[in-house]
């Protein structure tokens, strides 16, 4: 049984048929488009703010996105700095707060750095340098990462803290966590939201 | 030797470069790899940096394993061989723009899953989730891309499953070269432990299969050769797509996960085998089925069109019968070798590389009297008449007992 398809006799020659290709590179080049930014887009799309600010000692405010809620309030360390933490799935940040605290972002960074090793961590790893960054509201900043050990429950964790200071001085310590290998996964909507934070 | 050299012309059967600059998926192509080649220089510059002895070893180790691969693929179609060309720009697109765009499409689609089912749940299942469809759609694009650019060298499923599998082998190759670097740490020991988990145990069963079965696919869907209804074609490619993407799922999903912990010590490193062979297999199975199917397919088609062609000089029934079984195309060569020598033999292999081109140009022509066609088989009875004249030639080339 032969299964050749003969083309039709009035058909136009086939090199002829192939010099017409604009319409599927378009095609291909639409489906590469979605498939790159798609996912961008979705994710953007769905990071909602949920939920009234939360604020801290009436120096820091944030919007939590939907899914993340209020967990706490506490001190950093006793009769320290106050702060709030959002949790999500396993991803949490820790919103301090400083106010009138002065100096550079990159001096409360060393603060809150001491902090974390006298009152929060055990085997505490920082790392080498601080960054700088700016938020998408504006504020400027610097950003370290750590790794260490919660004493109570014996889980290692992995954080990037953003720390920034105001014009007004005061300070605000965003400390996004998570258990180790996590933080990757909670990331995006932790940058979301400090970006859009609000330090007065 | 006088009368080869008299023998006609051989019909130019299709373009065999990939350098068509008048069609536009040629510069879709070029624009591609031009901006996603600067990535991927960057990113092994800095591999380089990292540690120049683990970025050459690691490259070392996956063209060990490349090279065979790539030589497998190309034979894997008996009847056609595709220009060296073509398969250099499948396996650019799966090695540079594929990697490249699948990079920071990976990295958005997983904000998603992280978004919707929160990070302990995205740790688990964003590999599983993202790769499979980005990937896979990603790779298939380059086969789309491949087919808009020649057109003419697509002929059906066999000729798509070797482009799908090069751009796979293309991807699989930078890939493994990112995870020793970048995941195993460049350090020569991991490395090896890198190599002998993603090439050693599990390189049977990675991109080049999964993208070689969505080639297929892409393959039957536009091949000439059948008057399979669109609906048909469209389910085909759709379900051998489903195909590559659930066995890409499972390799990355929590799911049959045998693996041990690290460090391996001991028999650890044969459960590694096993965990992979777990994830695998089944999938490697269901390839070499649909391998042989396809090529099944592919001897009916040829057999079916040269038929046509027995009683017009081109080919005799007997030289059709060993045509449609390579095996047999090669044991033949051999006996002819033996019996007339390495010349006999190569005169037989051109006989025959001519009477598959025969049928080729049977299928594209649009009557029996085309000129090209008529070409051809002048071309394929002058061979027979080289071969006869050959000292020892006679009845070797066709499989008959010598008379």
């Amino acid at each position: 049984m032969t299964t050749t398809m003969w083309p039709r006799p009035d058909e136009k020659p086939e090199v002829q048929r192939a010099e017409r290709g604009w319409l599927p590179v378009v095609w291909v080049l639409a489906s590469l488009l979605v498939i790159v930014v798609g996912g961008y887009v979705t994710a953007g799309a769905l990071s909602e703010p949920a939920g009234p600010p939360m604020r801290v000692a009436r120096v820091v405010q944030i919007q939590p996105l939907s899914g993340w809620s209020f967990a706490e309030r506490g001190t950093v360390c006793p009769g320290g700095p106050q702060f709030a933490r959002l949790t999500r799935g396993g991803g949490s940040i820790d919103v301090a707060a400083y106010p009138g605290a002065g100096g550079t972002a990159e001096e409360l960074a060393i603060t809150y750095r001491r902090e974390l090793e006298q009152c929060e961590l055990t085997r505490l790893s920082v790392s080498s340098s601080l960054e700088p960054v700016r938020t998408a509201s504006g504020l400027q900043g610097v950003r370290f990462t750590y790794s260490g050990l919660v004493p109570k429950t014996g889980t290692s964790i992995d954080g990037e803290v953003t720390v920034i200071v105001s014009s007004a001085g005061n300070g605000a310590a965003f400390d996004g966590w998570a258990p180790a290998g996590l933080l990757s996964y909670a990331s995006g909507d932790i940058n979301t939201m400090i970006d859009e934070a609000v330090v007065a | 030797m006088s009368a080869i050299a008299r023998v006609p012309s051989p019909v130019r059967l299709t373009h065999t470069s990939f350098f068509q600059t008048r069609r536009p998926a040629f510069w879709l192509f070029v624009v591609l790899f031009v901006v996603t080649g600067t990535v991927t220089w960057s990113e092994q510059r800095l591999f380089q940096q990292l540690s120049i002895t683990g970025w050459a070893l690691s490259w070392g180790l996956v063209l060990l394993y490349a090279l065979p691969v790539c030589a497998l693929i190309y034979v894997l179609d008996l009847y056609e061989r595709e220009p060296p060309s073509v398969l250099a720009a499948a396996l650019l697109w799966g090695a540079v723009i594929a990697t490249t765009l699948a990079g920071y499409a990976n990295e958005g689609w997983g904000l998603v899953v992280s978004r919707v089912g929160g990070p302990a749940f995205a740790a688990r299942w964003t590999a599983a989730l993202t790769a499979p469809v980005v990937e896979e759609a990603l790779k298939g694009l380059g086969v789309v891309v491949i087919y808009l650019v020649v057109r003419e060298e697509i002929d059906d499923a066999m000729d798509g499953f070797v482009y799908g599998a090069l751009v796979g082998l293309g991807f699989a190759v930078v890939e493994d070269v990112f995870y020793f670097m970048a995941v195993f740490g460049g350090r020569p020991a991991r490395v090896f432990q890198g190599f002998f988990l993603r090439v050693v145990a599990g390189g049977l069963y990675s991109h080049v299969l999964y993208t070689g079965l969505v080639g297929m696919g892409i393959g039957y869907a536009v091949e000439r050769r059948t008057a399979a209804p669109i609906r048909r074609k469209a389910l085909v490619l759709g379900a051998l797509a489903a195909t590559a993407m659930a066995a890409h799922f499972v390799w990355n999903s929590p799911f049959l996960d045998l693996f041990p912990s690290e460090p391996w010590r001991g028999l650890d490193w044969l459960q590694v085998i096993l965990a992979t062979s777990v994830k695998g297999l089944p999938f490697l199975g269901f390839v070499v089925l649909a391998l042989w199917l396809a090529r099944r397919r592919e001897r009916r088609w040829l057999t079916g069109v040269l038929a046509a062609e027995t009683d017009d000089g081109g080919v005799s029934t007997e030289e059709l019968e060993v045509l449609a079984h390579p095996r047999r195309r090669r044991a033949v060569r051999r006996e002819m070798r033996r019996r007339a020598g390495s010349r006999a033999a190569s005169v037989l292999h051109r006989f025959q590389r001519e009477q598959v081109n025969l049928a080729m140009i049977r299928t594209r022509v649009a009557t029996e009297e085309d000129p090209a066609l008529i070409q051809q088989r002048a071309l394929c009875a002058s061979l027979r008449m080289a071969l006869e004249a050959m000292p020892g030639a006679a009845s070797a080339g066709t499989g008959r007992p010598a008379g």
